[in-house]
């Protein structure tokens, strides 16, 4: 099976599954040529890249991306101990998990 | 005793001490019904004893609570289904699983051997994706179910000498983001916390970790976290978890917190954040004359090269 395939493969499971995958921007799998991955890899065995240590990248089509970490993008916090969930149930739902949305939200029986 | 939780039937796994034993008497406290998972192993997941188990299933139950122990390996396909099967047995069901069984092997990845990679991952990842699978058989099918997964910053910020752990640990934040899509429609939410707590297993890295990266000369990434570690006990973890189980947090799926002491983090996904594009086909020369001020610029080497290359 090629990548393609599999992808193909994922997609079709999906559909029978009623899951809708976000939309990541990367377009359709076909138009992807396995190709387009090398000349990253290429680059990173490069003596230019030497310095380059730890990192994550994204490649597709014609598109090299650098990949964050995981860093806090909400904080709550509590100098003096630890929370209670009376707390919690207090604070939590304005200061951290406001807005969330759930990618795959549960669907009426 | 809260009554957040009544009539819920949960597992904690690695429950026998620690940061799952705060979870396990919390979940308890707020009504749920626990299996109290632990096979009693050493930190190096070596050996087997029922009494970690049995002494957190006594405290609960001294105190009103409910609970059963049940002592197999989370790292064992069928075990983990008799883990998830003593719910269902003993309580009738299983409506929340906590992912926390944990093991450490550290040595610098030069250094590292089979078994050692082999049993970390075994533990961590292989053992939640296990307990997870059969946890969520269950749960499609009564269209509700809450599982929350140890994962640790130490593969975010890469701890030098845990390859073994960073890696599983990582998985597990990979394997979280994909249950909840493949979960979430059924009303199972599947979210992570990284812990940051003094325990049993943290004592270890101390020794075992931190020999490895002197011994090696490489700097910790998480050098300055030790110091605020000790005043951080294993229940500083356990009030997130159980919240995450609780019905305000329903909407909450496909997450991973950081939690340590009174820091409570919601984290980022891991996103493109510098992006270069053409109209074709890149090529390593091309990238290499625009990455210095593209994708490379600021980036830092966590551990640059100190050593004379050796001369062939």
């Amino acid at each position: 099976m090629t990548v393609t395939d599999a992808y193909v493969k994922a997609r079709e499971l999906r559909k029978q599954q009623g899951i809708q995958r976000e939309d990541r921007g990367t377009g359709e799998i076909e138009r992807l040529d396995p190709a387009d991955i090398a000349p990253m890899v290429a680059f990173l065995a490069s003596e230019q890249a030497g310095d380059v240590n730890g990192q994550m990248f994204l490649c597709y089509g014609n598109t090299v991306a650098l990949v964050s970490q995981p860093r806090p993008e909400r904080t709550l916090l509590k100098s003096d101990g630890y929370w209670t969930l009376d707390e919690l149930d207090a604070l939590a739902p304005g200061a951290l998990l406001d807005g969330l949305v759930n990618p795959a939200p549960a669907k009426e029986a | 005793m809260g009554t957040r939780l009544r009539g819920k039937r949960a597992v904690v796994t690695g429950a026998g001490r620690g940061i799952g034993r705060a979870i396990a008497e919390l979940l308890a406290i707020e009504g749920a019904a626990v299996v109290v998972n632990d096979l009693g192993g050493a930190v190096d997941g070596s050996g087997t004893s029922g009494s970690a188990a049995d002494e957190v299933v006594t405290a609960i139950t001294s105190r009103g609570g409910t609970a059963v122990a049940n002592y197999d390996s989370v790292a064992d396909f069928d075990a983990a289904e008799r883990i998830v099967g003593t719910a269902v047995r003993e309580f009738g069901g299983i409506d929340i699983l906590v992912n926390n069984a944990g093991i450490l092997r550290d040595r610098m990845v030069f250094n590292m051997s089979e078994e050692e990679w082999d049993a970390v991952v075994a533990v961590h990842l292989t053992g939640t994706f296990n307990c997870t699978r059969h946890a969520a058989r269950h749960m499609r099918e009564q269209r509700f179910g809450r599982i929350v997964s140890m994962s640790s910053t130490s593969g975010v910020y890469g701890n030098s000498g845990q390859a073994n752990y960073g890696a599983a640990k990582d998985g597990i934040a990979g394997l979280t983001r994909v249950a909840a899509r493949d979960l979430g429609r059924y009303g199972i939410t599947v979210n992570a916390v990284c812990p940051g707590a003094a325990t049993r297993m943290t004592q270890t890295v101390t020794s075992s970790a931190r020999d490895a990266r002197s011994k090696a000369g490489v700097a910790s990434a998480a050098g300055k976290r030790p110091a605020t570690l000790e005043h951080t006990g294993p229940e500083n973890v356990a009030p997130w978890v159980v919240y995450l189980a609780t019905e305000p947090a329903s909407h909450v799926n496909g997450k991973v917190f950081f939690v340590m002491g009174g820091l409570i983090a919601l984290l980022t996904d891991p996103a493109p954040v510098r992006t270069i594009q053409r109209g074709g086909r890149w090529t390593a020369e091309d990238i290499g004359l625009v990455f210095s001020r593209t994708l490379g610029m600021d980036l830092v080497n966590p551990a640059p090269a100190r050593l004379e290359p050796k001369s062939a």
